[in-house]
Parts: structure tokens; C-alpha cells; sequence
């Protein structure tokens, strides 16, 4: 009764709200580091075109729940996973699926923004193209280059200095530049882990409004340290904990208007009050 | 005198004595340095300023006029030889070893190589020998360029494994992250962001390679000929110093200086380029 009061609330402040359904599903989804396991029982369906923000204190699992979702642990030695993670009905761990086309249908953007070093701004936008072999004429990445950093919010800053190194911009700037250059490859769904946690306030704003921009188009998954945060951008909210044995799972999940106004757990209300850290 | 002053004394004494010890131990340490830069300069500059020692071959005991440049062709020749096969192999292990070699393989290779920058190089000189001239019948600047080869790819390796670790990995994350295949990261994206550093370790094995003697001792031979024959015996500054130093003739002598000389001011350029580089890499990254 209470979530479907949620979902009206929710609704009353974007119509469209009223029909979604989820992109992104995990099912029974476990993390374990050499034996070790860090992430138990994940179901969990994430809803397209929505800002979903997984939040929790240090050490619940939330990057790990984040990288699992678009096979980053295939690069981490020790690590397992198992359970499954549909996108648009297909298992990505599935044998038969290339772990490669997984990360172009799931981007990711990290916590420090991470442009390519020896690349120039619009090399890096277009890296993702040219090198994944999706796009090798110059006429048609120049083109991708300039829609994505109009979409980043970054064409204006940048535009007359497309060929300057990217690490010459500022953090803000070069964070947006990584969505942009996240954005190239049209991905289904991007991830977000803490994108702002290395950014000022002037330029956290920046990239909460992007994101808010950008859920027209794109379903975000973002991890977030930052309460005030979640509550700006989130439509939806997913909470974790890590229970004694250190083992990371959802306590709460669902709308964010609700969850903050009224949480059903009362380990969520701990932690979104401050009383737990 | 009270009883503290006269333990401030003594730390007083005691202070300067060891001041003093250390000081001295530094100007001895020194002496050896200073004593090779004035003798190079004193009996090698008037050589080197001469212009025939740069366009003239070697002459024999006698006769003015003599220079280096078979000695200093011989040299770039063999070195050119020897980085063509180094460099490409060292810099493939070092890749190989950053990216693929967190494992036993990569520590057993990691060993060896370690265990061949500190062989003696005349060892490695005998290995070209029994190689490539005992097999061929004669001496030639191409084993002398395999010894010299042998001795640069461990340093090559190391060096190119030191510059691509030092790549943070969220560069490489954001490569996989975008559905790049992780060999097209590793060439396009890692090793140009290495390149600095590898290209530091490349010039410093090749300085240390310019100035090695033994291992050419019995490959390379030397000779008093111009040679642009890889397969022929071939002189270098090293070789040079070397055959001249034992003969009585002080001309020849001074020629050996002003070879020594010339190396030395090429080894010390190499590394004092390496050195800015480095310096203007960490300045651009901060």
C-alpha cells in the first residue's frame, strides 16, 4: 500500500514516472574476492530511463555491486561472480556473451575523472569509437564528438580547443568530458561511481544537472556517498548494509521520494538520519 | 666549568669531529672523479678539437693527422645493430611483463633477467664468440652488436616494465569500461602514455652499451678500416682505447684519450637527456 502511495507521489512530480520497467535485473547476484565474499543475495530490478543511486556506508558493497554489473570483476584476479545479470532479458554472464559488447551497452564513468593522458579532447571523446573499430571515418566521429559533448554540456567550454591535451581541463570539465566520452558508444545504461566525490561544489552541480538531463535518454546507475545528493537527483534508491560477516545486501529499495520520507526499515531511517555512519 | 658545560663540550667536539670525518671521507670519495674529468680534458681536448678527429681514419704510429672516424662509424654501427635487436624485444617482455606477468612466469622471468645485467660482459662477449665468429670463421661487427644486444635487453625490459606499471590503472579501466579490447588499451592507450619512460630506458642502455669493451674484445675485433660491413671486423671508440693504450706510440696514445674523452661526453649527454626528460614529464603530469 505504502509503495504504491510512493509511486503516486513520485508520479505527481514526473508523469512519465507511472510506466517503467526494469533494464536492468540482477538475479541472485554473489561477489566473492578469493573466497571471500563481499556481496550476497542481489535481486534487484534497476528501472530504465530512471536515476537510480545505490547509497550505504563504506565497505556495504556498492561499487562491487556496481563493477558486477558490467563484468569490471573479469579484470580483478580472485574475483567470482555468480548469479545472473539481465540486460534487456540476455544474461551477460551468459558463455556465449562477449564480455566486450557487454561494456558498450553498460558504460561507466568512475569517482576520479580518468581521460585518456596523451589523447586531445576531441581524440578522447572519439577513443571509444575509433578503438572499439565501431567508427573509423573521420567525418563520422567528428560528428559523434560534437553530440556528445553538446549532450555532456561541454561543447561551448571546449569547442575551440578540440585538439588541446585533455588534461589540460579542470576537474569538472574533464569528468564531463568522460561522460561525453562514455555517452559516444550509446550505451543502454551508464554507471556512476561516486562521479563527484573528487569535484568542488560548482562543479558537482554541474554534473547533477547533466544527469538530470540525461535520464531522458540513458538509465543511471549511480553509487553515492552523498545523501543530500541522492535525495537531488534520485528517483530511485537502492540501500545497503554490510552484516556482520562483512557480507554486502539490499535492506531497502524503491523510490526515493518515499524512502527518505518514510523508510520501512529502521536501519535505513538510522543511517538517513545520520545516526549511522 | 660547570658539569653541564662540560657535556655541551664534548657534543660540541663530537658534533664537529664527525663533521669533520664525513667531510673528508666526501673529498676522497671525490678525488677519483676530479682526477678522471682533468686528465680527460688535459690530455683529450687538444685531440678532439682537432678536426681530422672527426674526419680522418686512424693513421699508424708516425703519422700526423690520424682520427676517429672509422672508430666513431664502427661505434654508431654497432650500436644501431645492437638496439634494432634489443629494443624491440625488450620493449615486448616489458609490455608482456606489466600487463600479463603478476604471476610465477612473470617472476621467473624477472629473475633471469636481473641475473643477465649483472653477468660479466666479457662472458657475454665469449657467448657471441662461441655463437657467431667460432661458427662463421671470422670476426664481425655483428657479434659484437649480439653480445651488446644480450647485454641491452634485460635493461630495456626493466625499464619499459617500470614505465608501463607506473600507468595508474583507472587510465587502463577506462579503456576496458568503454568496450575496448584490452590488447587495443594496452597498444593504444598504455604504452603511448608509457612512452616517456620507455624511451629513458632505450637512450640509458645505449649509453651503457657505447662504452662496453670486453664483450668486443673477441666479436667486433677492430680494425684500422673504415667498415660499413656488419660482417667484417669493426673498431669503436671502446676498442680503440683499448688497442692504442698498450702500444708505446704516444701518438696513438693520445688518440686513445681523445676516444676516451668522446665517450665519456656522449654517455654523460645521453643520461643528462634522459634526465631532463624525465624531469619535464613529472613537471607536465603535476
Amino acid at each position: 500500500m505504502s509503495s504504491h502511495l510512493g509511486a503516486l507521489a513520485a508520479a505527481a512530480v514526473r508523469p512519465e514516472l507511472l510506466h517503467s520497467t526494469p533494464v536492468l535485473v540482477t538475479r541472485d547476484l554473489a561477489v566473492a574476492f578469493h573466497g571471500r565474499t563481499v556481496l550476497s543475495g542481489i535481486d534487484f530490478g534497476f528501472l530504465g530511463r530512471r536515476v537510480t543511486s545505490i547509497v550505504g556506508p563504506s565497505g556495504c558493497g556498492k561499487t562491487t555491486l556496481l563493477r558486477a554489473l558490467n563484468r569490471m570483476h573479469d579484470f580483478t584476479r580472485g574475483a567470482e561472480v555468480t548469479g545472473t545479470v539481465e540486460l534487456a532479458g540476455q544474461d551477460l554472464y551468459s558463455p556465449d556473451v562477449d564480455p566486450i559488447a557487454v561494456r558498450r551497452r553498460v558504460g561507466m564513468v568512475f569517482q576520479r575523472p580518468n581521460p585518456f593522458p596523451t589523447m586531445s579532447i576531441e581524440d578522447n571523446v572519439a577513443a571509444g569509437l575509433r578503438l572499439a573499430g565501431v567508427e573509423s571515418r573521420r567525418d563520422a566521429w567528428a560528428d559523434a564528438v560534437e553530440a556528445c559533448l553538446r549532450r555532456a554540456a561541454l561543447w561551448d567550454e571546449v569547442k575551440d580547443r578540440l585538439k588541446r591535451p585533455a588534461m589540460g581541463l579542470s576537474g569538472g570539465q574533464q569528468q564531463r568530458l568522460c561522460i561525453a566520452r562514455a555517452l559516444s558508444m550509446e550505451p543502454d545504461v551508464i554507471l556512476m561511481d561516486e562521479p563527484c566525490s573528487a569535484l568542488d561544489p560548482i562543479a558537482t552541480l554541474h554534473i547533477e544537472e547533466l544527469i538530470l538531463q540525461l535520464r531522458a535518454d540513458v538509465t543511471i546507475i549511480a553509487v553515492t556517498h552523498n545523501l543530500q545528493q541522492a535525495a537531488r537527483i534520485s528517483d530511485e534508491l537502492v540501500f545497503m548494509l554490510g552484516d556482520e560477516s562483512g557480507v554486502g545486501h539490499i535492506v531497502e529499495s524503491g523510490h526515493a521520494v518515499e524512502i527518505f520520507s518514510q523508510p520501512a526499515d529502521p536501519r535505513t531511517e538510522a543511517y538517513l538520519t545520520g545516526r549511522m555512519g | 666549568m660547570t658539569a653541564t658545560s662540560r657535556v655541551a663540550r664534548r657534543r660540541v667536539v663530537g658534533n664537529a669531529m664527525f663533521q669533520g670525518a664525513v667531510s673528508a671521507a666526501v673529498l676522497v670519495g671525490a678525488i677519483p672523479f676530479v682526477l678522471i674529468v682533468f686528465f680527460l680534458l688535459r690530455k683529450g681536448l687538444p685531440v678532439v678539437l682537432n678536426p681530422d678527429f672527426f674526419t680522418q681514419v686512424e693513421h699508424p704510429a708516425g703519422f700526423p693527422g690520424g682520427g676517429m672516424k672509422n672508430a666513431i662509424v664502427g661505434t654508431l654501427m654497432i650500436l644501431a645493430i645492437a638496439s634494432l635487436i634489443a629494443v624491440p624485444i625488450g620493449i615486448f617482455a616489458g609490455v608482456y611483463m606489466a600487463e600479463y606477468g603478476q604471476n610465477r612466469l612473470g617472476d621467473a622471468l624477472r629473475f633471469i633477467s636481473d641475473v643477465l645485467t649483472s653477468l660479466p660482459s666479457i662472458v657475454l662477449g665469449i657467448f657471441a664468440y662461441s655463437l657467431l665468429v667460432a661458427t662463421t670463421g671470422h670476426f664481425s661487427a655483428i657479434a659484437g652488436s649480439v653480445a651488446l644486444a644480450v647485454l641491452m635487453m634485460p635493461v630495456v625490459l626493466r625499464t619499459t616494465e617500470a614505465a608501463m606499471v607506473l600507468v595508474p590503472n583507472a587510465v587502463r579501466e577506462a579503456g576496458y569500461a568503454l568496450g575496448i579490447p584490452r590488447w587495443r588499451v594496452t597498444l593504444r592507450v598504455v604504452i603511448p602514455t608509457a612512452l616517456g619512460g620507455i624511451t629513458t630506458g632505450v637512450l640509458l642502455a645505449m649509453a651503457r652499451a657505447a662504452g662496453e669493451t670486453a664483450p668486443l674484445l673477441f666479436t667486433a675485433l677492430g680494425s684500422p678500416f673504415l667498415n660499413l660491413d656488419p660482417t667484417k671486423p669493426t673498431q669503436t671508440l671502446s676498442l680503440i682505447v683499448y688497442h692504442n693504450a698498450l702500444t708505446p706510440y704516444p701518438d696513438l696514445q693520445d688518440e686513445a684519450w681523445g676516444a676516451a674523452l668522446l665517450l665519456v661526453v656522449m654517455v654523460t649527454l645521453a643520461g643528462i637527456a634522459a634526465r631532463i626528460y624525465v624531469a619535464r614529464l613529472q613537471r607536465m603530469s603535476r
